[in-house]
């Protein structure tokens, strides 16, 4: 099967016009080295000042921001765990329940081919919130549940890391064995981390860390 | 010494432009990547001089660095085509446009591979097409080999069922 593959791709080749533009680049960028060169050895102590200046700043203003947008709570009676508490988590369309779900209608897959290819079927991950419905869009797959307590939503990809910026500095957690990096703003509560190679964001609207963490648990155990 | 960068062009620039096409699934966008490769060979050849002890250490550091570039090409191609909250802008449109104009007259399998999710479709590129390792794989891709065998499993399950499909 794969040899006509290997057949389709033997036909691609570098031309001789790519290779001397890239040589003509690498020439530039003798010339560019060159001419910083000169100027480096003219003012040697003004730029070992403006470096040190920016490295200073860069380390200021790393622990400003750190002092400023992270503050861990440990908030739960299985104190082990962190919920680092953050101004807000980035999301996307369709990862708070509520925002932008509609069905999506350029879906290139069905929830069956979704579930199929990841090989992980997403309803069946949360049973203590009812399924409510599902959306597909290019290659993450969105699941949605609720009950009268909480409003939850689960995206699922197996080729895109799913985590939000904001969530991928923060120190993970070990629960039950598995490495998840858990956050909060306001009501909600999130999730993320990877498990046989399908990256996931859990979101919930719920009552408490308590309840969050019950419903975190259950996921990570049918999973 | 100096690495002969027209001479690395010239053995490697073939796998280079390959793995880029696959990555990107569009021929401009891959030899502007071939073009940053090369370049950075170029500019890092002294701290990499000591590492590259044979020519398949030159190799790998060529395809580790076009996998780098081409992430992070993908990552640019989806900033530059949401909005800032992730709202889509007609690039499912897009990239159907770009599957077809990466490899002239291709094969169903072509096409299937083609079709896999970034992260599958370099594994299988990886191991089908230039014949690595899954152990040499996990080092170009940076991850532990336990994680590139299961992406590699996975991805064959995934081509089979997009050819079927076909």
């Amino acid at each position: 099967m794969m040899d006509e593959y290997k057949n389709d791709l033997d036909n691609i080749h570098v031309s001789e016009e790519l290779i001397n533009k890239t040589l003509l680049r690498i020439e530039e960028e003798k010339k560019k080295a060159g001419s910083e060169e000169v100027k480096e050895t003219e003012k040697p102590v003004k730029k070992m000042d403006s470096r040190k200046i920016i490295k200073f700043t860069t380390f200021a203003m790393a622990s400003a921001a750190a002092v400023l947008i992270f503050v861990n709570t440990n908030m739960m009676d299985t104190s082990h765990l962190t919920i680092t508490e953050v101004d807000q988590v980035e999301v996307r369309s369709g990862d708070i329940p509520g925002l932008f779900t509609e069905n999506n209608e350029n879906s290139v897959l069905t929830e069956a081919e979704f579930t199929a290819r990841i090989g992980i079927n997403g309803r069946e991950l949360i049973k203590s919130a009812g399924f409510e419905k599902c959306s597909i869009e290019e290659d993450k797959g969105t699941f949605y549940f609720g009950n009268d307590d909480m409003e939850v939503s689960l995206s699922l990809s197996d080729s895109e890391d799913l985590t939000p910026e904001s969530m991928k500095e923060i120190e993970k957690n070990q629960i039950d064995g598995h490495e998840v990096t858990l956050a909060k703003d306001d009501n909600n509560f999130y999730a993320t981390g990877e498990e046989n190679g399908v990256s996931y964001f859990l979101t919930a609207k719920c009552s408490g860390s308590k309840a969050f963490l019950k419903l975190l648990k259950e996921y990570l155990k049918n999973f | 010494m100096e690495i002969d960068i027209e001479k690395s062009m010239r053995t490697y620039g073939d796998s280079v432009l390959r793995l880029a096409i696959v990555n990107t699934k569009n021929r401009a966008e891959a030899e502007d990547i071939f073009q940053e490769v090369f370049l950075k060979l170029f500019l890092s050849q002294n701290e990499i001089l000591n590492r590259i002890t044979c020519e398949e250490h030159l190799k790998n550091w060529l395809m580790q660095v076009t996998v780098r570039l081409c992430r992070d090409h993908t990552k640019s191609y989806w900033n530059k085509n949401t909005d800032g909250f992730g709202e889509k802008i007609d690039v499912a449109d897009e990239r159907s446009g770009r599957d077809y104009e990466a490899v002239e007259n291709q094969s169903d399998v072509t096409k299937a591979v083609l079709n896999l999710p970034y992260k599958y479709r370099q594994v299988i590129h990886l191991f089908y097409y230039e014949e690595y390792t899954t152990k040499e794989i996990a080092e170009i891709l940076g991850e532990d080999e336990t994680a590139t065998r299961s992406r590699l499993t996975r991805g064959r399950r995934m081509l089979e069922f997009f050819v079927k499909e076909d």
